[in-house]
């Protein structure tokens, strides 16, 4: 009596584990055949991840790579150009992007550095994206990448043929979020902690420089009122001070009608004009 | 340390190995002992003396009922053992809580004081000084009925061996479920590997990571955006979406934890407590207190709602029982007067409940009844998360008054539509429990092995990122 039960329990287990190897084995398999495109990531993790694993496993090179927080992750590669790759991370800043192009051999012909946030540099996420055993894995199983997940393919596909949406924010609740930027904004960084991060910075830089990499300095446009408040300010100034032009080349915030969605981060037809004021520069600005 | 991380594993795995090892008999509570406190250890490895001071205090008080003759010297005991117990909590979890209370300011205070108001929160503090007080009053519950107390060791040394593996066991140590000293302490002794119960560890461990990490890690993301000044920017029907997949978050999230914990236990030969039984198929609030953190509830009405004088003492006394167990059952979750909030509307439903229903024995029972009284309870328990979601009182305030505000704005489709595909799961698992012991039942009952091997299957390809358990923070 014992022994069945206790063979049927098992019976369980052995079941359930072999519906599972032909579920995944079965998957993957589909995946690396079909090779599916227009995944829909879910997630701000999720996306910073997928952006920095395609670029460390050279699924995707590029001569002018932009390191950055989510003010440049709105920045879309289609209005840069298919030379473009966009390393921004939402939530993270540009030390993490500039880290993760220094730990790699292959280098761009330039870096774009954003430098309307400064934050500390993602060392976990960025030993995550480098680990041995990942990177092993993402190369040889589909369902390792965030992209590959069925929910993502799912609803890639359920979105394939949903262009971007040009949205012009609710005035109210634009005024709630900008108040609650202006709060934020009017808050004076720490400043050593501000001059030990940017020291930092200048090292990656400088690393980089070394590998010939030719790194540019650029301001995004955010609201009016939020430019000459502390945070902004010291920020710009701790930049300017560390790289100073003309040694430096910088991309000064340009004038204009800029749209914001909450003070900081431009609306899609904004980032396009910003996108096309940026190439213009690089195009016909100094060398 | 994450149940979800691969040091847990490996720790997991380390200790398994040991445990079962047939020269090593002899020494499975110190290798669960060793490996608890590794665990506990691994973030802050000075909070061990925390946790081995409470360990100490339970044990010295506990002991000291046993051993004492008369009734004055036990209760004099148990009134310490609870005393100090209740002390270490207050100070660790509440005295900054009480101190800005009283309208202090904790950036101007200076020196040792300063120190002390800013000590982080041990981890796991609420689950174990609550196992702890049980040990004490069991004991003195038993010694004073006069009959031996069988979970007792007869010598001290044994008996703070026994209390310290009981409280730094790791599957519960950190989120429980709670443990009683009577339902734990009994099981102590030796464990054979052939004698493990593999079904039940693998389904408790299967559909626990599956919760946490499929469900409860996928939604997180999507919730994230309740945090201000984000939810300013979402339409009505959006944020009643993130509540919504806020409820099945935190269900899949706690209730992940405790099957893991189960799983856990399970395979060490230990015997945990359920703690939830689909919650949100509850009909009354009374019923969602049997099914929602379940040891939690039980332990506050044995340890505090019955010695109250529970439901004995008159109507109004009830009313005042059930409010303070509620109030008190609520701060437990946090030093933030928004969880006693939360508890005192949970303690409000439950008086006007027992108001509305009076003496009525009647159960009117109609599915469509149960139904609107299931839409209900869950409603209700839904709005108050926001309460857990956003500590301050002001934040909740304002997402309610954007819910109100915000009906122009455009509608965020995929936030929804991942919501509702996260959430499926959770309402397919309660509707699961709807249709138990009917036809359709049995019929799934032999298939039942797909669903465990979807559930792999999506725990490998479907993961979200790992994030704490909520539980944690209390």
């Amino acid at each position: 009596m014992n022994s069945s039960t206790s063979n049927s329990r098992g019976a369980l287990i052995i079941r359930s584990t072999a519906v599972f190897l032909v579920l995944f084995i079965g998957y993957n398999l589909a995946v690396m055949v079909a090779k599916p495109a227009g995944s829909f990531l879910q997630s701000q993790p999720e996306k910073n991840a997928a952006v920095a694993d395609d670029y460390i496993l050279g699924e995707r090179a590029a001569d002018t790579v932009i390191v950055g927080s989510s003010l440049s992750a709105r920045l879309d590669e289609s209005d840069l150009g298919p030379g473009f790759l966009n390393l921004s991370f939402a939530g993270g800043t540009a030390a993490t992007g500039l880290e993760i192009v220094d730990r790699l051999e292959r280098v761009p012909k330039l870096v774009l550095v954003e430098t309307n946030q400064i934050r500390n540099l993602d060392s976990s996420f960025v030993d995550a994206r480098f680990s041995p055993l990942g990177r092993f894995l993402k190369r040889r199983i589909p369902t390792a990448r965030a992209k590959y997940r069925p929910v993502n393919l799912l609803l890639g596909a359920l979105r394939k043929k949903t262009g971007r949406e040009d949205l012009t924010p609710d005035a109210t609740v634009f005024a709630n979020l900008l108040e609650e930027q202006r709060r934020d904004y009017e808050n004076v960084p720490d400043p050593e902690w501000l001059r030990s991060s940017v020291t930092r910075m200048a090292q990656q830089v400088a690393s980089l420089e070394a590998k010939g990499v030719r790194v540019v300095f650029f301001v995004l446009p955010v609201y009016p009122q939020l430019r000459d408040l502390p945070k902004a300010r010291d920020l710009l100034q701790a930049f300017h001070t560390t790289f100073p032009p003309p040694g430096n080349r910088w991309i000064e915030c340009p004038p204009g009608d800029f749209i914001t969605a909450d003070g900081i981060h431009l609306v899609p037809q904004s980032a396009r004009l910003y996108a096309g004021l940026l190439l213009a520069e690089l195009r016909h600005g100094p060398q | 340390m994450l149940f979800t991380s691969l040091s847990f594993l490996m720790l997991l795995s380390a200790t398994f190995a040991l445990y079962y090892l047939p020269f090593l008999a002899r020494f499975q509570v110190l290798i669960l002992i060793v490996a608890s406190f590794v665990f506990y250890a691994s973030a802050k490895p000075w909070l061990l003396a925390i946790l081995v001071l409470s360990c100490a205090v339970n044990a010295v008080s506990s002991f000291g009922i046993f051993r004492s003759e008369s009734l004055a010297a036990q209760r004099g005991w148990a009134v310490l053992g609870v005393a100090v117990n209740l002390g270490l909590l207050v100070f660790f979890k509440y005295s900054r809580l009480i101190f800005q209370s009283l309208g202090g300011d904790v950036s101007q205070v200076q020196g040792i004081g300063g120190f002390l108001l800013t000590i982080p929160l041990p981890i796991g503090i609420s689950f174990f000084t609550f196992q702890g007080i049980s040990l004490v009053i069991d004991t003195f519950r038993w010694k004073k009925k006069g009959e031996p107390i069988p979970f007792f060791a007869r010598t001290f040394w044994r008996h703070f061996y026994n209390t310290t593996f009981f409280k730094a066991f790791f599957p519960q140590l950190i989120a429980g479920p709670i443990v009683k000293a009577h339902q734990f302490l009994p099981q102590i002794g030796p464990k054979r590997f052939s004698e493990l119960n593999w079904e039940p560890a693998f389904r408790f461990l299967v559909t626990g990571y599956f919760l946490k990490m499929v469900i409860a890690d996928n939604l997180k993301d999507q919730t994230f955006w309740i945090a201000p000044p984000y939810f300013l920017g979402y339409s009505t029907i959006n944020l009643a979406g993130l509540l919504f997949g806020y409820s099945m978050q935190i269900f899949a999230d706690f209730a992940g934890y405790s099957l893991i914990a189960l799983g856990l236990a399970e395979i060490f030969g230990y015997r945990l407590p359920q703690n939830f039984r689909f919650p949100y198929v509850s009909r009354t609030f009374s019923e969602f207190w049997t099914r929602w953190h379940i040891s939690l509830s039980t332990w506050l009405r044995e340890y505090l709602y019955i010695p109250l004088g529970g439901n004995r003492k008159g109507k109004g006394r009830t009313y005042f029982n059930l409010f303070t167990v509620m109030f008190l059952g609520g701060l437990w979750h946090g030093a933030a007067w928004s969880y006693a909030v939360w508890g005192t509307f949970h303690g409000l439903a439950l008086a006007a409940e027992r108001l509305l229903q009076g003496n009525s024995q009647e159960k009117r029972s109609h599915w469509a009844l149960d139904g609107l009284r299931m839409v209900f309870v869950f409603a209700f328990v839904t709005l108050a998360w926001l309460l857990f979601k956003l500590p301050h009182f002001g934040d909740v305030i304002e997402y309610v008054k954007a819910m109100g505000r915000n009906t122009g704005l455009p509608l965020n489709k995929v936030m929804m539509m991942l919501i509702a595909i996260y959430s499926l799961p959770v309402l397919l698992y309660h509707a699961h429990h709807l249709s138990e012991g009917g036809a359709l039942e049995k019929r799934l009952g032999e298939w039942r092995f797909i669903g465990y091997g979807v559930m792999l299957f999506l725990i490998a390809v479907s993961a979200g990122g790992s994030g704490e358990f909520i539980y944690f923070q209390f």
